[in-house]
């Protein structure tokens, strides 16, 4: 008999056959089924449930939850150079889960050149958690506004009549509480804000309010009178799109403010001031352009397909490059070397086939340790040197700076120079970035420049070196340098002086200190790691990628560190070529990639240009400036009698700031709680644009809710530094969840009040086509005008986007790699010499001793004297000391540090330590980036956050725990023993107590509190002994969250205002960072190629040429705070239980060893 | 108990069911020495899969590290330390199976984890075999190590899962060998959590039922490879279909790997469930942990993986990898390019064993504009 | 070894419900359990009804399911007592026993306690295997679960409640709007529920259920059962209701004839849970006929 089966468990069936066929089966359930008709039931019978099963309709449920209505494509883009368009898939209207697109194997370029599937899939957990985050309750769902600013303005903005000062009792951020306001309304009190601003500090009655309120005499000079110049933007990192420009159009446009308040008309008015960002993230290296002239060199990390031997070197390839992790663990199973250096044995590590743990802070000294067996080994390439690099030119040994031919001939006249170069005329213009085919050089620089020598060992004779010649352009010239030698040569004057070429400077600083046992020594790499390593890279010449990484570069000494490693890849010929090159890996930032966006950012406000087809009128009146100074506590670094700020740097004071998609500069900038608690005080109007609840908007004034990228309603475009695609962000089908806008169109809101406001309606001009919601034709402005992209058109870019596709970047090669032309074409590097430098003589560089690439201690993170100059007595190196400089010899200070110039020999330096060595202050602590967030981003959502670290826990078994995981300090376990830590305590970590966690800081203030960093102790093997590390993508705590953590039932430190959700119960990572300001990357005189083009000048340049901060310095004392286990009693769960490293049971001790099973045979 | 044969193991075994193998068998390959641990494929089967409520603790698939990281916390060490130390011996494994040693009255040896145990599912995260004291300089095997174990349902041959279910609740789907807890019978006795030495089963206290991995067989029923799979970025995992050893085929990528160049290996075997999803082992541990976890074959394996460095077959099969959301049933290689078919040997994707360098003209004529890597 | 062992405790068990004194010895029966007609309607009788103290009670010997695997290898609840009433429609039985742990939550490696009534499909005394009947000898059994009684009556998101201080911003299912959209996708979310699996549908503290052997245990809606536990003192209490079927019907419970029942016991806390149960062997069962006052 058959019984039709149906969803219905209880009215299973089979058929007679199988009935009769298991019947009689093994004695356990010898009957598929009986058919009891008691009750009219059935009771179901599984044989064997390998073979068949009865029912299985239940199967449709799976199928359901799969299914979705629609689907649609997004870019998710945080600061990560990854660029992944994405799936959304949705149902019922929900985005219920994201994918990848697998599209990026279709990508191709105007030339029909094609990607390959290999690129799939793109995307990263992060992402795939975005689901929580489109709808999560951090979600800014409107405009809102502080309390008490809101009443401030109400009151007319009330000022102290002489500083021009608002009452503090309107300015309580952090604890103030917030209401919700219409759009208008806040856009308005925006414009109206900023023109107060601007009034009461522009002319001199600004200045001398200015004054009144202590800041720093040049810093109010640098204002020109125009209070619009207190004004600060910061949108992020640009490359990431148009909409992230739109802050600098818009602080660029307001010149028209700046023309309203004070007249000035289009020739003498002033925009406002905008923040850096890749130097502010100190993602630049610094030592780039002191080497190459230009930003940063860089290679697309596929590139590695290439290489014969890479080097991955303080840089976690494998979390913070996720998407393209693979390029390396395949091209190593393909037969590349691969070579980890790191302060640890970290993440990276395991795919390293050999791993070298170095001491933090010690890359310059490892790079010239490197150069030492080279060169001692003769195993460089003598050639590559002569035809590309300054190490042949010759250094006056009196002066200590570069002979010219005119010190020997007064009346020598600069050659006149062909190799793609234009010299322009007092007064010329360059063209446009993307119709440049040459270097652009003003005439008074390339005659300040001069020409340069080399003693030509042919001729017997001193000869002139111009900038032309480089390369074939060299080889021509027929001319032998000498590398190495002394040479006695006349001047004009008739004084006899001694010259020696750089190579022969460098060489003898190098072997003087970096013997392998000294290099070793010093950075704690055995010396059979250092000798092998060198060996390799000498014997991969031309075949060898370094890929460094943050570590390196975010320790005061990033430029000489970059400087040393150049000088190791010159000498082994790996520059500029596919398969042989330096790059650095921080941030994505070449904005240059779109070298044509002055026509959306420059557009010249007086002259707005309304036709679609036609490009924008081009005018710069915004300036820029290092938010370096901002976090310095708005000053610059001065000692008591010396400047050593440039003045092309000089920051302005403070007054509005305008973040919009950006964490990075307040809520979790180094030294987070000095810029609270000194820095934002001074500060009159925060104004935030985002669409999650950031810590930066836990300290605003008005808070703007933005559109997510899977809400995007107008299109927007980004490239990366590490893949070679143009990624268009595409309009989404999704409706906005909440009540949001575009941040352009926040932007536009805003001009268009002070457009009502000071009616001139070019402020709303500027805007039309953002209004008009075709946002395209500022993109295909840029497009058309950008060296890389010119013959793409935005919408079919945009229709591909919608497919899931991007586009090649036109670059010269894909892989895009740094240096090529000037190694495959003999063009000029973008430097005075057109040469890469190694050899600084500019003032600033001579005066801080660093005009070889010496190493320095870093200037924190060490156990010995920070900051020293490492170096045996060498006539070439004679900074002026701390006396010179108003300093006392025995000032050891955090601010004094920055600017003392010491130098010691190893020997010597290995005798002394660290000014707080004796308090305790033992523990280097340093900030990396984590692969469970991409900055802050998504960091606080559940299901992404329980793998954030050992210690994610979704049902909170522990209410102490600030969410559902938490900080936590990774620490050797042998020192965490000798502390009486155990594994999973909670701990206090205190940094110099003179300055951190803020100046001036008190016990038993409320603030104190909120900054003194108490979070959980992890016994991380991998760390060496006195080097402890804790992620950088945290949200610290915040009043908001220390109330909710101590007043919530749940125990969450999490706002019960803003639902702001820390991931610490007290304090943060950045309670232990502080600003630091380095003199060398402030100067006036260095020469780089600007960041738009190839024109090049000197001195201050956004990104390019500033400050770059020191954020993984610091040394710590760490305190035991409360028992890890459960309630605060015992060990915590993990370690208690045996499964923990020194901690292991029985079993895991056999585990570890192996023991569980043996094969004979 | 019935006597079934278990070709990992190269003996027979006892097992609560007689032998039948599916028509065809889910299988997985995953690369260890590409894994990032980024828990890309965690989040993929999360949100697709158990984001509702009484799975908030639930992950069917996790990434831990190795050794220090467990999900559940000690879930293999418990397991191994209940089993005791075995021995293979010339190929063939001579110890006991988690379904010999059962206990009396007990069909399968297997532990009950605590619901704390599956708190901290990253723990161990990163940390090395061994404490680095100062500076070092390691070589393969490294002196202290670490590697990301990604894990989901092995769809085994003899599931103790189901085994252990005293209602027979739970199945293995004669189409594709995917094995599946009845949503609906299922009365949450907890005994296939029990049972499961990989701990893949997970009781829901919402519905009051245990849950699983389904292979995501919405998804294999239309030719696409799960979302673990779909979403791996580390481009290590492959999904196909596994032959028994005699019959295996040198086209099937999984057959190629596991029962030709015998370079991915079952997750510790002498368990003996005859597990479907096999690891490349990692090629920077010391020989006696990769035995093991992987078997007597782990060192061998790490050797033949590294001849792919000379033999373009093996290096582009494993650079097809995640290079297509389709399963892949069968491959090809050729001097340049690797390539993937579906089970109706249609063309699924073609890749490069070296992807392409690309020169552009440092002029363009046509469109009067530079092209530079320096812009 | 083992029964010897097991009436120890049994005797233990009696000792310690020795509290009601003379009245209880005189209620104690031997050899058969009994339920009684009831004076009022038997529906809606509470466990602690002081009327289930008139009524005699049977002291059923519990013994482990040592049968089918996996078994239970401690053993439990040593007795559990047995009280019945019954009108036209209604039989109740009241089961109480010794627990000194109230296990309501079924949860990862939690469980509940629970008991459950056996009874065989057929009349006479020709009855299929008390462990869960047999192939063509299908029994009757109703289960009274504490986490089902809990489920009930609990107020907090089910997370929450079992873990207070657990996180969790929001669940999918629960961002559309109220209505059909948000019901599917808490089905779909909920894979047990959206496929109506009665273990997951929480509408009565007990479910009954048919079985034919080990393994066949399948949940039935009809006839109806009621239930309902209370904890006190070391104690539970639970009744459990079944609707007599027509008259006409072919069933075991005929008023003044003997059938039989089985009973089996989970302690949670013990890890009690599916056959790692104690359980007895067949106990004859009658619904006594009415009885005049003479004849007391």
């Amino acid at each position: 008999m058959t019984i039709d089966a149906s969803d219905d468990p209880t009215k299973q069936s089979v058929t007679r056959r199988q009935f009769l066929r298991t019947a009689g089966g093994l004695g356990f359930g010898a009957l598929v089924l009986q058919t009891s008709r008691t009750f009219g039931l059935t009771a179901v019978t599984v044989n064997n449930p390998l073979e068949v099963y009865p029912g299985r309709n239940w199967e449709h449920i799976y199928r359901d939850l799969w299914t979705c209505d629609s689907s649609f494509v997004f870019l998710c883009a945080p600061n990560d150079t990854h660029n992944c368009l994405l799936r959304a898939y949705v149902k019922n209207g929900v985005v219920v889960r994201i994918g990848p697109t697998f599209g990026y194997g279709k990508a191709t370029d105007v030339y029909g050149n094609e990607a390959s599937a290999r690129w799939d899939p793109r995307c990263c957990q992060k992402g795939l958690a975005l689901t929580r985050r489109l709808y999560g309750d951090r979600r800014v769902r409107g405009p809102v506004i502080r309390r008490g600013f809101k009443e401030w303005v109400d009151k007319g903005m009330p000022r102290d009549p002489r500083t021009g000062r608002p009452p503090k009792e309107y300015f309580q951020r952090g604890t103030d509480t917030w209401a919700s306001i219409g759009w208008d309304e806040a856009a308005e009190i925006v414009a109206k804000t900023w023109l107060d601003i601007a009034k009461t500090y522009s002319g001199k009655e600004g200045a001398e309010r200015l004054r009144a309120q202590g800041y720093d005499g040049d810093m109010i000079e640098a204002m020109h009178e125009s209070g619009a110049q207190a004004l600060k933007f910061r949108g992020g990192m640009p490359l990431l799109g148009a909409r992230v420009f739109a802050v600098a159009r818009l602080s660029n446009s307001l010149a028209l403010l700046d023309n309203f308040i004070r007249n000035t008309g289009p020739e003498k008015s002033l925009g406002a001031r905008h923040w850096d960002s890749y130097s502010w993230h100190t993602d630049l290296p610094p030592g780039h352009p002191m080497v190459l002239g230009q930003q940063t060199s860089e290679f697309d990390l596929h590139a590695v397909e290439n290489a014969g031997l890479v080097l991955v070197w303080g840089m976690n390839w494998i979390s913070t490059k996720m998407p393209d992790g693979h390029w390396l663990t395949e091209a190593r199973l393909k037969g590349t070397k691969t070579v980890v250096i790191a302060c640890e044995y970290s993440s990276t590590s395991n795919k390293g086939d050999e791993v070298i743990v170095v001491r933090p802070g010690t890359t310059p000294a490892l790079a010239l340790g490197l150069a030492h067996v080279i060169l001692k080994e003769n195993l460089f390439d003598r050639q590559f040197l002569e035809r590309y690099t300054d190490l042949p030119l010759l250094v006056r040994l009196d002066t200590r700076q570069l002979l010219h031919p005119s010190d020997l001939d007064a009346g020598y006249q600069p050659a006149k120079l062909s190799n793609y170069t234009h010299v322009m005329a007092a007064g010329e213009k360059p063209p446009p970035a993307g119709k440049q085919n040459a270097q652009y050089l003003p005439q008074a620089l390339r005659d300040k420049w001069g020409d340069f020598t080399v003693y030509d060992t042919v001729k017997r004779q001193i000869v002139p070196l111009t900038r032309d010649m480089v390369g074939e352009h060299f080889d021509r010239t027929g001319i032998t340098p000498a590398l190495t030698g002394e040479f006695s040569v006349t001047l004009a004057d008739g004084r006899q002086i001694r010259v020696q070429p750089v190579f022969d400077l460098v060489k003898k600083y190098v072997l003087d200190n970096f013997d392998p046992r000294t290099t070793s020594e010093i950075t704690w790499a055995p010396v059979e790691a250092i000798v092998s390593l060198a060996r390799q890279i000498a014997a991969n010449a031309g075949q060898t990628l370094m890929a460094l990484g943050m570590g390196p570069n975010q320790f005061f000494n990033n430029d000489l560190k970059d400087r040393a490693v150049f000088f190791l890849a010159a000498l082994t010929r790996n520059i500029g070529q596919v398969g042989g090159n330096v790059g650095s890996y921080a941030g994505n930032y070449r904005t240059a990639m779109f070298n044509g966006y002055p026509q959306f950012v420059m557009e010249d406000p007086f002259d707005v240009e309304l036709d679609p087809d036609k490009p924008a009128k081009v005018k710069t009146y915004g300036k820029y400036e290092s938010a370096h100074y901002f976090n310095y506590g708005d000053r610059p670094l001065k000692s008591a009698t010396r400047n050593f700020t440039g003045k092309t740097h000089m920051p302005t004071p403070t007054k509005s700031m305008w973040l919009s998609n950006s964490n990075s500069i307040l809520g979790n900038a180094k030294w987070h709680y000095d810029v609270v608690n000194n820095t934002l005080p001074g500060i009159e109007l925060i104004v935030l644009s985002d669409w999650w609840w950031t810590a930066s908007c836990e300290y605003a004034d008005i808070v703007f809710a933005a559109d997510s990228w899977a809400e995007f309603k107008l299109p927007d475009m980004t490239a990366s530094v590490t893949n070679p695609f143009l990624t268009v962000y595409p309009r989404t089908p999704l409706p906005r969840i909440f009540d949001t806008r575009g941040d352009a169109q926040i932007a536009a809101l805003v001009c268009r009040k002070l457009a009502e406001l000071t009616g001139d309606k070019r402020f709303g001009d500027m805007w039309r086509f953002i209004d008009e919601g075709r946002f395209e034709v500022y993109l295909q402005r840029v497009l058309n005008a950008s060296t890389n992209t010119k013959g793409y058109r935005f919408d079919s870019l945009e229709a591909q986007a919608q497919e899931g596709i991007p586009a090649y970047m036109m670059s010269r090669t894909t892989p895009r790699t740094s240096s090529y032309e000037q190694i495959h074409g003999s063009i000029p590097f973008h430097t005075r010499s057109g040469r890469m430098e190694f050899y600084r003589d500019e003032p600033e560089f001579l005066a801080s001793g660093e005009n070889l690439p010496v190493h320095r201690e870093p200037v924190d993170s060490t156990f010995y004297e920070p900051n020293v100059i490492v170096a045996a007595p060498n006539q070439m190196i004679a900074p002026e000391g701390p006396e010179a400089c108003g300093i006392a010899l025995d000032d050891y200070s955090t601010e004094m540090r920055q600017m003392r110039h010491v130098v010691k020999s190893w020997q010597e330096v290995a005798r002394t330590q660290h000014p707080l060595a004796k308090d305790g202050y033992a523990f280097i602590f340093h900030t990396p980036k984590y692969r469970h967030g991409s900055h802050t981003t998504p960091v606080d959502l559940e299901f992404l956050a329980v793998w954030f670290g050992p210690f994610g826990d979704l049902h909170r078994h522990d209410k102490r725990s600030p969410y559902v995981t938490e900080g936590y300090l990774d620490i050797n376990p042998l020192d965490a023993k000798d502390l009486g830590i155990e594994d999973g305590d909670y701990i206090w970590v205190d940094s110099d107590p003179s300055d951190r966690p803020y100046r001036q800081w008190k016990q038993g203030q409320a603030a104190y509190k909120v900054a003194r960093l108490m979070c959980r102790a992890r016994y991380y093997p991998g760390t060496p002994r006195g080097v402890t590390r804790m992620w950088h993508n945290m949200y610290g705590a915040t009043p908001g969250s220390v109330k909710g953590h101590e007043t919530r039932p749940d125990g969450l430190a999490k706002s019960p205002d803003t639902n702001y959700q820390a991931m610490f119960r007290y304090g943060s990572h950045q309670s232990g960072t502080r600003a630091w300001l380095k003199p060398t990357l402030m100067t006036d005189s260095l020469a780089r190629k600007d960041v738009f083009g190839q024109s090049i000048g000197e001195g201050f340049l956004l990104d390019v040429h500033c400050p770059t901060g020191a954020p993984r310095e610091a040394i710590i004392r760490i305190t035991r705070a409360e028992p890890g286990g459960l309630n605060a009693t015992g060990l915590w769960r993990g370690a208690d239980l045996g499964y923990r490293p020194t901690y292991e049971n029985a079993a895991l001790g056999r585990f570890l060893r192996g023991e569980y099973l043996k094969a004979r045979s | 108990m019935a006597k079934v044969y278990n070709w990992q193991l190269a003996r027979e075994m006892s097992y609560w069911y007689p032998e039948s193998r599916p028509q065809r068998q889910f299988a997985a390959i995953f690369d260890v020495n590409k894994c990032i641990a980024c828990q890309t494929c965690t989040l993929a089967c999360k949100t697709t899969w158990t984001s509702g409520r009484g799975q908030e603790y639930m992950f069917w698939n996790n990434v831990e590290s190795k050794p220090y990281g467990f999900y559940p916390l000690g879930w293999d060490v418990h397991l191994l330390e209940m089993l005791g130390a075995q021995n293979w011996s010339d190929g063939r494994y001579e110890g006991l199976t988690i379904f010999e040693s059962a206990l009396a009255g007990e069909r399968v040896l297997g532990f009950r984890p605590q619901e704390a145990d599956y708190s901290y599912p990253n723990i161990g995260e990163d940390d090395a075999s061994g404490v680095v004291e100062r500076g070092g300089y390691f070589l393969p095997p490294h002196a202290v190590w670490m590697f990301y174990l990604a894990r989901i349902c092995n769809h085994c041959t003899y599931p103790a899962c189901l085994a252990a279910c005293p209602r027979g609740s739970i199945y293995k789907r004669p189409e594709d060998g995917i094995v599946l807890i009845d949503q609906s019978r299922c009365l949450g006795y907890q005994e296939c959590v029990r049972a499961c030495p990989y701990k893949k089963t997970y009781f829901n206290p919402h519905t009051g039922t245990s849950e699983k991995c389904i292979g995501c067989y919405p998804k294999i029923e239309k030719g696409l490879q799960p979302q673990c799979f779909e979403n791996c970025i580390g481009k290590i995992r492959l999904q196909g279909w596994l032959s028994v050893p005699d019959k295996a085929d040198a086209n099937n990528p999984v057959d190629y790997l596991v029962h030709i160049r015998k370079i991915a290996l079952p997750l510790y075997p002498q368990f003996g469930l005859e597990p479907n999803v096999y690891y490349v082992p990692p090629l920077h541990v010391p020989d006696g942990f990769l035995v093991q976890l992987f078997g007597p074959r782990g060192p061998a394996a790490v050797k033949e993986y590294l001849k792919a460095r000379e033999d373009a077959k093996l290096a582009g099969l494993l650079g097809l990898f995640g290079s297509a959301p389709n399963t892949m049933a069968y491959f090809s290689v050729d001097a340049a390019d690797a390539t993937a078919y579906d089970a109706s040997h249609k063309k699924v994707v073609s890749v490069p064993i070296i992807e392409p360098t690309h020169i552009r003209p440092d002029f363009d004529p046509a469109r009067d504009v530079a092209r530079q890597n320096t812009p | 070894m083992r029964i010897k062992h097991y009436m120890l405790l049994t005797v233990a068990s009696l000792f310690i419900h020795g509290g009601c004194g003379q009245d209880a010895a005189k209620l104690k029966l031997a050899g058969q359990a009994l339920a009684r007609r009831a004076a009022q309607a038997a529906e809606g009788v509470t466990p602690l009804d002081p009327a289930w103290d008139k009524m005699p009670f049977y002291t059923a010997a519990m013994q482990l399911q040592d049968v089918t695997q996996p078994t239970l290898t401690t053993p439990g609840v040593a007795g559990i007592d047995v009280r019945g009433l019954y009108d036209d429609r209604w039989l109740v039985l009241r089961l109480d026993w010794i627990d000194s742990t109230v296990d309501t939550t079924a949860a990862p490696a939690r469980f509940s306690d629970a008991v459950a009534v056996e009874f065989p499909t057929q009349p006479g005394s020709n009855v299929p295997d008390a462990n869960m009947g047999q192939t063509g000898g299908s029994v009757h059994i109703v289960q009274w679960k504490a986490d089902r009684q809990q489920k009930m009556s609990r107020t907090a998101e089910g997370t929450k409640a079992l873990y207070p201080y657990s996180a969790i911003d929001f669940y999918v299912e629960d961002v559309p709007p109220e209505g059909p959209a948000r019901e599917q996708m808490a089905q779909q979310y909920s894979p047990a529920i959206g496929v109506g699996n009665p273990a997951s549908m929480h509408t009565s503290p007990v479910q009954a259920f048919v079985a034919e052997g080990f393994g066949t245990l399948t949940a039935v809606n009809e006839p109806e059962v009621r239930g309902q536990g209370t904890w006190q003192a070391g104690r539970w209490y639970v009744t459990i209701g079944i609707k007599l079927p027509a008259a006409t019907a072919m069933t075991p419970f005929q008023v003044g004839q003997r059938t039989f029942m089985a009973l089996a016991v989970w302690d949670g806390s013990a890890g009690n849970v599916g056959s790692r149960k104690m359980r007895t062997t067949w106990i004859p069962f009658m619904m006594e006929a009415p009885v005049t006052k003479a004849g007391l």
